[in-house]
């Protein structure tokens, strides 16, 4: 008997683990459902390599690859916390992937199926992030790569993708047309799409940022998380993560609230959570700085929300002002440059703290998703120290006079 | 005469079709068409009410049906799609 099937969200129908990611019964996803907890897996776990691998038990992959993607850090940002009146704030700093996202877990999964299952070609659709994963993985794995993103992203994320190796498609159009196109090339070409096709493998992938917090905090769960939502497949597959660690054995049952957040600019499911809504509505035309953020249509929209109002907790939106100055709050007080989608999180994070939504000695996780040195020009430097000066020392003195003589520090 | 455009998994409940010609002005016409055709497919595609199905994504000469009221003209193609996942 197989150690995982897939099961239809829908109806619940179940079939053998193929490549396969749309129920024939009734067009529902479908997903991963593991056929028994395990035990004893804290010491395999533990004994296991320094990547996400070490959780190949709770992922359903037939072979585990050599490939050093997450057990990224989880940093207690003390100094952030400080501001924020919560004595055990921590960032998980997911900006150090190879590819610098934490789409690197996603596509980890998806490549090995992608292999697994025979086929010579990954693609995906993609806010950016994606793309320049996709086309990491497929180098190293030697297949080939083909990405689609919408031509009005970063340039670097442009960029990255062409410098794997990948065949890059930019589209005139946003993001859900993108993967209004990509659906239907899906439909006629024989390639591995890792967030179509093998979505229900590449989903899972993301359960390993919770399964990494839980280790590193000395498996437990922390009280809260927040969380960037975009499809919402990593928000609801948190909630994945958590029910297994504990059916599993590897965790306490704990209360944990899974907070969400969203740029002001494309935020429809912080929108229903506003209004009490149970389904969201889409937003045609997403305006904001938070790019990897923007989807107008997300595929895991409403079980996102039904999973925030499940945890007790709620998704919140922030305004692109907001997203640059937490972009520059969590740089300045704990040395991590994230790009949008960390000011995002960060943002909702500030947001949460300051209306009271959590007790100052609560274990909060903040997932800090994508690097800042992909999209520079999301940075506000107007308030920045800056000086340019000739290369002698009186124009350094000049421009930046000390007050205290040489000898005078300690 | 209309396209309607059939992903994989619903070909089987259309003769195996990829494509369609259909006679359909506009949805409510669409509908009652694909349920005069094709019945089983059309207890796939929509609820008792008449309305989508959940995991049905629609696009009308490229606008998504949400957008659309069921009296919208379909000039060219019907595209239908299992539930859009990306991202």
């Amino acid at each position: 008997m197989s150690r995982y099937h897939l099961r239809c969200r829908g109806c619940h129908a179940v079939y053998p683990a193929d490549d396969k990611h749309t129920c024939p019964e009734c067009l529902g996803p479908l997903e991963v459902a593991y056929t028994l907890p395990q035990r004893g897996l804290r010491a395999v776990i533990e004994q296991g390599p320094r990547s996400l691998w070490r959780y190949a038990p709770l992922l359903p992959v037939d072979d585990v690859p050599d490939e050093p993607v997450g057990l990224t850090p989880l940093i207690h940002a003390k100094r952030l916390g400080r501001e924020l009146g919560l004595d055990a704030l921590y960032l998980k700093n997911d900006t150090v992937n190879p590819s610098f996202s934490f789409k690197d877990r996603v596509v980890a999964l998806a490549a090995q199926k992608a292999k697994e299952f025979g086929h010579d070609t990954l693609a995906c659709a993609s806010t950016g992030n994606l793309a320049g994963a996709v086309a990491a993985a497929a180098a190293r794995h030697g297949l080939r790569a083909v990405v689609f993103v919408p031509s009005s992203i970063e340039p670097a994320k442009l960029v990255a993708p062409l410098a794997y190796g990948a065949t890059l498609i930019e589209v005139d159009g946003t993001y859900d047309e993108v993967n209004r196109l990509v659906a239907q090339v899906a439909e006629e070409r024989r390639w591995a799409f890792a967030n179509f096709t093998l979505r229900p493998y590449y989903v899972e992938g993301s359960k390993t940022l919770l399964f990494e917090v839980a280790e590193q905090l000395g498996w437990r769960l922390p009280d809260a998380l927040v969380i960037p939502i975009a499809s919402g497949a990593m928000y609801v597959n948190t909630g994945k993560a958590a029910r297994e660690l504990v059916e599993h054995g590897l965790v306490a049952p704990h209360k944990l609230r899974i907070f969400g957040a969203q740029p002001a600019g494309c935020a429809p499911v912080a929108d229903a959570f506003a209004s009490g809504a149970d389904r969201y509505t889409p937003v045609r035309t997403p305006s904001t700085i938070a790019h990897s953020l923007a989807i107008g249509a997300p595929a895991d929209g409403n079980a996102a929300l039904a999973l925030a109002r499940a945890t007790d907790a709620s998704i919140v939106a922030s305004d692109d002002d907001a997203i640059r100055d937490a972009i520059g709050l969590v740089a300045r007080t704990e040395g991590v440059f994230v790009e949008p989608a960390g000011g995002t999180t960060v943002a909702g994070l500030v947001q949460l703290a300051r209306s009271g939504a959590f007790a100052r000695d609560a274990v909060v996780v903040a997932y800090l998703t994508g690097n800042g040195f992909k999209t520079p020009d999301a940075v506000d430097t107007s308030t920045a120290t800056r000086v340019r000066i000739a290369p002698r020392l009186d124009a350094f003195d000049a421009a930046v006079p000390d007050r205290q003589p040489v000898g005078a520090h300690s | 005469m209309a396209k309607l455009r059939l992903p994989t998994v619903l070909r089987p409940l259309a003769d195996g079709s990829a494509v369609v010609e259909v006679e359909a002005a506009d949805l409510a016409a669409l509908a009652s068409e694909i349920r005069r055709r094709y019945p089983a497919l059309a207890d796939r595609l929509y609820d008792g009410d008449g309305a989508w199905r959940d995991f049905v994504s629609v696009f009308v000469d490229g606008e998504d049906a949400r957008y659309l009221d069921r009296t919208a003209p379909i000039r060219g193609e019907v595209q239908l799609l299992p539930a859009i996942s990306g991202g």
